[in-house]
């Protein structure tokens, strides 16, 4: 294996997320403070805040949340102020990015015990077109020039992956009915509510091909997960980082050789199932970054779960459903679970961490022992793959 | 240096700081280089993987973007739809778009022989006419009407919110259906038509609303409380919807004329209307045409939003004899 420099293994020991919610009534900073001092009582044998030496906080933007300098306040909340700490940002990948940090200090033995917190409070933004004007300063500075939102990025690579393929605005639609079904199981996703592919093709587009319903929602959540490099200690169960990779692509869709690829997943995908000597077939559930309909399409492909140009047809035959073999974001995802952007990936790490944990409940995975997260920034100029097991 | 289209998205939501909404699209040459380029929203509906064009750099205050010109061949005819066009200010209006090449939706709760006669006027001008049954102040009529309208005529580039009545009385003797009345198809029926054509105009990237208010809107006007704050209402309607809709590439201007030529001003007892011209510095009545004229212009002139013109032969700047 090449990662010799990283002796320790490293796993999750405790997590703890709020609701995800379209408005919360608390202030960024409560959040961050109530899933700090929340997280420390989710662990089986205790763990006291002196024992945690590594604090790494997620968050896209200050103009969600009106909040900068965070690390410090969160070493306050958990009343020790002896931690280090800094905040990352990586776009939407940004609490993967902090996921792979604090993994990488604690295996390679420069940290002990980190506690990771991701946060992001759109709601603090009055307009959704302020919102999508903060969102475009992920695009690359050709497509920012352009004034493109998101929405338009992930449209061209819809267009090309859909004239390439032949997949229809419906096959989208069945991405976005499986994820809402998945979230009514989930006490934590922000909306709980079935749709129909009919709700979907009838929503306004947004930017064509894309409907509003091919969307994730705009967000409020925070979440905090614990890492150990010595996690025995802290409980009998812990949930272990066997593969994890951060890789990039070009920031701008239209310089990409394949617009219909998701590149850097695919080669993260690839770095974490070598390192953690497991393929796609050996994942028991997947929560990956659906923050567009065609995302999670052209993700099948990538991770390896679909043969390039087939990834569409896995939603028709209902292979990624709650009850299929290789379910795909049985939280919800992004698109129903919702997508606070520096709570997003953290979330994800929680979410397969429960349910190998088995304390999933409704939305439980049966006998789920190795789960796959993927999570990425922009329209994929970053992406962080992680493969957890017990 | 010619670029193809390869992949482009209609955006249907404005984006700041922009306030406008475009079409963004991969164009790529001969030698496989690829650009990310804008296009205007007018080729909403008409672009296609495939199409040729050039790239301009275009300036703006928020910085130089690229602006790719499609070359499409096909030329476009351009539809106004004119409520209570049949007659008076309405066919005045109608007729002048004709003359500039128009396509004329005449929508009215009447059709007789005045109707034929408009309708064969604007054909004189070589473009189509059509009629559609419309009660402005049923919202199952206004909508039916402009599905017609765009059933035949393809698409609405201009709304002009001209039907209007009026029911004069001095309070003490206004009934409450005649406020009702002049509200209903004066306010109401803008608000309604506005809100039909939305979808359309949207959908072909842009288009202008224009409403015919009127100098009482703006000074009142004895006897006529329902018809003065119709038409002062139609002045909020048109200073929000303005700004509502911009970001769509739609613009709002509203119309104030004084009192014109028409059947509705002729109505008023002579002795009145002398009065009311004396007090005025161009003592007259404004022309339909006159009228029909300046909605031409604020429709073409692009500069021109959120505003209310009036035409009035100096109305407004008058001084009070009483």
């Amino acid at each position: 294996m090449k990662s010799t420099a990283h002796n320790q293994e490293v796993a999750v020991i405790g997590a703890y997320s709020t609701k995800y919610e379209a408005r919360s009534s608390k202030e960024a900073y409560e959040i961050i403070g109530e899933v700090a001092s929340g997280v420390l009582k989710t662990v089986d044998k205790g763990i006291s805040p002196e024992e945690i030496d590594l604090i790494i906080v997620s968050n896209y933007s200050d103009s969600f949340g009106n909040v900068l300098h965070t690390a410090p306040l969160v070493a306050e909340h958990i009343g020790n102020l002896g931690a280090t700490g800094f905040r990352v940002e990586n776009a939407c990948a940004s609490g993967g990015t902090a996921v792979y940090l604090a993994w990488k200090l604690l295996s390679s033995g420069l940290s002990r015990n980190a506690l990771v917190v991701g946060f992001e409070k759109m709601s603090s933004q009055g307009f959704t077109s302020k919102v999508n004007e903060i969102l475009m300063r992920t695009a690359g500075p050709e497509e920012y020039r352009v004034g493109a939102p998101f929405m338009a990025l992930y449209a061209l690579i819809a267009q090309e992956y859909m004239q390439r393929y032949g997949a229809t605005e419906e096959d989208l639609a069945l991405v976005a009915v499986k994820n809402h079904e998945n979230a009514t199981r989930n006490p934590l996703a922000q909306l709980q509510k079935k749709i129909t592919v009919e709700d979907v093709l009838k929503s306004p587009y947004i930017a064509k091909p894309l409907k509003l319903f091919d969307a994730s929602p705009l967000s409020d959540g925070a979440v905090a997960l614990l890492l150990s490099s010595t996690p025995r200690r802290y409980t009998d169960t812990p949930v272990y980082i066997r593969g994890i990779s951060l890789k990039h692509d070009h920031p701008s869709v239209h310089k990409r050789s394949d617009m219909a690829a998701l590149e850097a997943a695919r080669l993260a995908a690839e770095e974490a199932y070598r390192m953690s000597g497991l393929t796609a077939r050996d994942m028991d559930l997947f929560e990956v970054h659906d923050a567009f309909t065609i995302a999670e399409i052209i993700l099948y492909e990538m991770l390896g779960l679909a043969a390039r140009g087939e990834g569409y047809k896995l939603v028709r035959e209902g292979v990624t459903s709650f009850s299929g073999s290789h379910p795909v974001n049985p939280s919800g995802g992004l698109k129903a679970k919702g997508h606070p952007i520096g709570a997003t990936g953290v979330g994800m790490v929680a979410e397969v961490y429960w349910q190998l944990r088995g304390e999933a409940g409704a939305r439980q995975v049966n006998g789920a022992e190795v789960g796959l997260v993927e999570n990425h920034g922009g329209t994929g100029g970053t992406s962080v793959v992680i493969i957890l097991a017990r | 240096m010619v670029w193809k289209v390869r992949v482009f998205s209609e955006l249907y939501t404005a984006v700041e700081p922009y306030k406008s909404t475009y079409i963004v699209a991969v164009v790529e040459n001969e030698n496989g280089e690829r650009r990310v380029v804008r296009v205007s929203s007018r080729y909403f509906g008409r672009l296609k993987p495939g199409v040729e064009g050039e790239i301009r750099e275009e300036w703006t205050v928020f910085g130089t973007v690229p602006v790719f010109i499609p070359r499409l061949e096909e030329k476009l005819r351009k539809v106004v739809l004119v409520t209570g066009g049949s007659r008076g200010i309405g066919a005045a209006i109608a007729l002048e778009f004709a003359k500039h090449g128009f396509d004329v939706v005449v929508a009215d709760v009447v059709q007789d022989a005045e109707t034929e006669k408009t309708l064969e006027a604007l054909r004189s001008f070589n473009v189509n006419a059509y009629f559609v049954y419309m009660d402005v102040s049923k919202s199952e009529s206004v909508h039916k009407g402009v599905e017609e309208a765009v059933k035949q005529a393809g698409r609405i580039d201009v709304l002009v919110n001209n039907a209007g009545v009026t029911r004069d009385a001095y309070l003490e003797r206004m009934r409450e259906e005649d406020w009702d009345t002049v509200l209903n198809i004066n306010l109401k029926g803008a608000f309604l038509c506005s809100k039909a054509v939305l979808p359309v105009m949207k959908r072909i990237g842009g288009g202008v609303i224009v409403n015919i208010s009127s100098i009482v809107g703006i000074l009142g006007n004895i006897g006529q409380v329902n018809y003065a704050a119709s038409k002062a209402g139609m002045i909020g309607l048109t200073k929000t919807l303005a700004k509502e809709l911009a970001p769509y590439g739609i613009r709002v201007v509203a119309i104030a004329p004084g009192f014109a030529k028409t059947r509705m001003a002729l109505a008023v007892p002579q002795g009145i209307l002398q009065e009311y011209m004396r007090r005025i510095p161009i003592p007259r009545l404004v022309e339909p045409e006159e009228i029909a004229k300046l909605v031409y212009h604020v429709v073409e002139n692009e500069a021109i939003n959120g505003i209310v013109i009036p035409i009035d032969l100096g109305t407004t700047i008058s001084s009070p004899i009483a």
